[in-house]
Order: structure tokens, then C-alpha cells, then sequence
């Protein structure tokens, strides 16, 4: 009880910033509705949107902890850094997955044709990367708006390249039909991997923090 | 109540020590840290804040170790230097949710109340914390310092920023949390710490220097600080270090600091203030 409601406090606090993936939830779901048996546009809008969206929360949960002046005063009430930092990234990380499963819950309802299985794993494993991302460079950077323009300058990079410069550090596919299993398995092993990394990493940052924004 | 106790406490970042064994006894009430910008003011009271961990010494308050962090962190209340949380929030919205990160129990509307009468913002109850004015976000951090009524209240800077007006509330509100519980007040403003605590320390480069009454600490200038009456059109700036002056009729009366008697001046009592710049001039690296 007290976790939903310290995690509807966060949401609240985070102001209309709680709001933008679920818009470009529901953006990418009209596009995928309008375009009806397109399914490479579907999957690319899906695939470039979608995990992205998932590190505008892991970011702006902590802009009253370490991007406001003032916010290393959380860190003197008796709360462990493990529930300041990791414990909020994974609950909304959760909600994000709720997201996604309920975009393409609705889109197989209403054109039949789902992309569940191997599509949704790929969207959540991908996501998973993108909250970590998002939670390392807020830590690092101690500010919102960067840490949103290295992520936005990442996927840039990444889609208009079409993965093709510095390969080893592209998590996108680029499918133009659904996936198969061992198609994306090893991949999305090693995007697992690399996201856990982030995430503790950030974590053992926050353990570690000293200096506060001024 | 009892005194907070700081033994032999140093702190160093990365090669540079910015605490150098600090030992220091704080009594119950309002104790002032006095200390030029730079002198490490901010990184004891983040130590005390349990924020950061001392590099050696240790802190105790009764039988309370500060190496024990939950439990230190049940007896203090912190507000920093600057302080803007929770825009989006209402007031009381925030104080509920702050007391619930305390891990009390829920606040009742007139526990909420009674914080909100203490620093005078009963009636921003339902404003938006992004609403507010410079001073009573100060005060708002006030309110959330106090709430479970800590026995240690730490607060860096309170006043920095704020009107003249929203400077004498903020003193009040301070000389009364400082009747039921410690309140230790981190500051560059002399005034500050004149109109609210009984005692002070003082750090310079991160040592401390001098600590004691606030009387005690003013005659460490004594038989330094002159009164010279002259004529309203005369300066004597280039030849004494004068501190302040002021006009009686057609004559000034100016303050002067020397360490001679300056020709037909009087002793007069040091203020703190004098005391305080008698103590960082002389303790300079």
C-alpha cells in the first residue's frame, strides 16, 4: 500500500512529464491502427519509439532528487539508497511494460493480428536497456535535460545510421517482418546483459554520492 | 536534552582535506557555525546530515551513533542551503508524503496544521510548492525539517537569498524550533547567527578556530575596536580600518578596528561581528 502510494506521489511530482510516454504510447498506436498491414512501418515506429519512451520516467523520477537544488534532503530522512534509486526505476520500468503490453493488446483486438511473443520480448528487453540508460545518465549527469539529450542524441544516432556505424554499440534491428526466436535471442541477451550492467553501476553511483547539485 | 558530540572529524575529497579534526561539543538550543565561504561549513553539516560519511571520527548524540545512519537520521531534521522540491505538489500534499519517507505515521490534518501555524504558512496549505516566494519555500523547508519533531535541526544558509523583511520571520521561526531541540545554524551572515543562538563555533579552512558564547567569542577583538567621534564631512578610511559609521547631528561617530588606539578614540565593547573578523584574519592560511 505504501509503495502504490509513494509511486503515485512520483508520478504527481513529476508533473506533465508522467504524461509523454503514455502520448507517445498512444501515438504509436494510431500510427500502428492507421496503418493497417504495414508491418514494417509498424515494427520500425514501434521499435525506434517505444524503448526509448521507457527512460523519460527512469529520468524524471529524480529530478527533485538530483537535479533540484535541495533534493539531497530525501537523503537524510531514513530511506536505504537502494529504495531512493533501484527500487523506483523497476517499479515504473513495470508500468512501462504494462504500457507496452496494453498498446499491443489493444492493436490485437482491434486488427487481429497481434505481435506478441518474440515482438513484445524484444520491446520490453530493449526498454529494459533504455530505463538503465536513462538511470545511469541522471546519476552521472545530475541533470534531466542532459541526460534526455545524450539518450535522444543515441537513438538519432543509431536510427539514421541504421545501426551501421560503430555496429557493436547498436541495440535496434531493424526488422521488416515479426521476428523470430533465434533471430534476436543472442542479441537480446547481450542488450540484457548491458542494461543490468547500467543499472547497477548507477546504482553503486547513488551508494556512493557525495556531491548534491547547489 | 542532550549535547552533540563531534570527535575528531575530518573529511577529505579526493587529496584535499576540507575538515581537519573537528572536535566539538553542541549544547541544547541554537549553536551557530560561523566560517567564510570555503571553510567547510556545508560539508559538516552534510556530515551531520548523514549525507556524506566523515573519512575519520565519529558522532554521537546520547547513546546514538552517527555510523548508525537509521538511527541518526530519527533524531534529525536538514535543511540545506537551497531548496526547491516538489513543484508540482501541494504543500500540505508534500509534508504528508515527507512524513510518510520519515516513516511516521500518517499526518493528521491538525498535526499539519500545528507545522504549518509554526512557520507561518497555514494559509498555503493548498498552493502548489512551484507557486510559492523565495521565503516561504525557505519556510516550507522548514516545515518539512520539523515534522516528527526532531531533536537536531540542521539548517545551511537560512536565510542566503531572502528580503529583509522574510529574514526577521525566518530568525523567529529558527529562536523557536531552538526551545524543544538543537537547532544547528550554518551560516556567513553574522546577524544570523547574533539573533538566534546563545553559542557558536568558528571554521576557517576547514579547522575549527574558536567556539563558545556568543559574548565569549566578541572580546577575542576586545581592545581592538575603537569609537572616534569627528566631523561629518571627514573620512578616515585610508588611515583606519573603520568597520561602520554613524551620524549623530552634525557629527559620525565611526567604528574603527586597530590593533593601536587610534588618537582620541575609545575602547568600546567588540561586537561578533568583530570577533568574527578578527578571528578569520588571524587564522588564514
Amino acid at each position: 500500500m505504501r509503495t502504490i502510494q509513494r509511486t503515485l506521489f512520483d508520478w504527481r511530482a513529476m508533473g506533465w512529464n508522467a504524461y509523454i510516454p503514455l502520448v507517445t504510447g498512444l501515438v504509436v498506436l494510431a500510427y500502428s491502427l492507421l496503418a493497417k498491414g504495414e508491418e514494417r512501418s509498424i515494427l520500425s515506429m514501434m521499435e525506434i519509439l517505444l524503448p526509448a519512451f521507457s527512460a523519460w520516467w527512469s529520468i524524471f523520477i529524480f529530478q527533485d532528487i538530483l537535479d533540484e537544488p535541495g533534493g539531497e534532503t530525501l537523503f537524510s530522512y531514513p530511506q536505504s539508497r537502494w529504495a531512493i534509486g533501484l527500487k523506483r526505476v523497476l517499479i515504473f520500468f513495470m508500468l512501462y511494460v504494462l504500457l507496452i503490453t496494453l498498446i499491443l493488446l489493444v492493436y490485437s483486438l482491434i486488427l487481429k493480428h497481434s505481435f506478441w511473443g518474440v515482438t513484445e520480448l524484444q520491446l520490453i528487453v530493449q526498454s529494459l536497456f533504455f530505463s538503465a540508460l536513462g538511470y545511469f545518465l541522471v546519476v552521472l549527469l545530475k541533470s534531466c535535460s542532459w541526460a534526455m539529450l545524450v539518450t535522444a542524441a543515441y537513438v538519432s544516432f543509431q536510427v539514421l545510421t541504421r545501426g551501421s556505424v560503430f555496429p557493436w554499440s547498436n541495440l535496434y534491428f531493424f526488422h521488416i517482418h515479426r521476428p523470430s526466436g533465434p533471430e534476436v535471442l543472442s542479441k537480446l541477451v547481450v542488450i540484457l546483459v548491458v542494461g543490468l550492467i547500467l543499472l547497477f553501476s548507477a546504482q553503486l553511483a547513488i551508494n556512493r554520492l557525495e556531491k548534491f547539485n547547489e | 536534552m542532550q549535547n552533540l558530540e563531534l570527535k575528531q572529524i575530518s573529511k577529505v575529497f579526493s587529496k584535499n582535506k576540507v575538515l581537519d579534526d573537528i572536535t566539538l561539543t553542541i549544547p541544547p538550543g541554537s549553536f551557530g557555525l560561523l566560517g567564510p565561504n570555503g571553510a567547510g561549513k556545508t560539508t559538516l553539516m552534510r556530515i551531520l546530515a548523514t549525507l556524506i560519511e566523515p573519512s575519520s571520527g565519529k558522532i554521537e548524540y546520547g547513546t546514538v551513533d552517527w555510523r548508525q545512519k537509521g538511527n541518526a537520521r530519527q533524531l534529525i531534521g536538514y535543511l540545506p542551503q537551497k531548496f526547491s522540491m516538489y513543484k508540482h505538489i501541494k504543500v500540505k500534499e508534500a509534508l504528508k508524503h515527507i512524513a510518510d519517507l520519515k516513516n511516521l505515521p500518517t499526518l493528521t490534518e491538525q498535526s499539519l496544521k500545528e507545522i504549518l501555524n509554526k512557520v507561518n504558512l497555514h494559509e498555503q496549505a493548498d498552493k502548489k510548492i512551484g507557486t510559492l516566494s523565495g521565503g516561504m519555500i525557505r519556510r516550507f523547508g522548514i516545515a518539512q525539517a520539523i515534522i516528527g519533531e526532531p531533536r537536531i535541526i540542521i539548517v545551511d544558509e537560512p536565510t542566503a537569498g531572502l528580503d529583509p523583511e522574510e529574514r526577521i520571520r525566518f530568525r523567529k521561526v529558527l529562536r523557536n524550533l531552538s526551545q524543544n531541540s538543537t537547532v544547528l545554524i550554518s551560516t556567513h551572515i553574522v546577524e544570523d547567527i547574533e539573533a538566534t543562538c546563545s553559542a557558536a563555533a568558528f571554521l576557517v579552512d576547514g579547522q575549527l578556530v574558536r567556539s563558545g558564547s556568543i559574548s565569549e567569542i566578541a572580546r577575542i577583538a576586545e581592545g581592538k575596536v575603537w569609537e572616534l567621534e569627528v566631523g561629518a564631512g571627514v573620512f578616515y578610511e585610508d588611515q583606519w580600518e573603520v568597520m561602520s559609521s554613524r551620524a549623530v547631528g552634525d557629527k559620525k561617530i565611526l567604528r574603527i578596528f586597530s590593533e593601536t588606539q587610534p588618537p582620541n578614540a575609545i575602547s568600546v565593547p567588540p561586537s561578533l561581528q568583530e570577533g568574527y573578523l578578527y578571528i578569520t584574519r588571524n587564522n588564514s592560511r
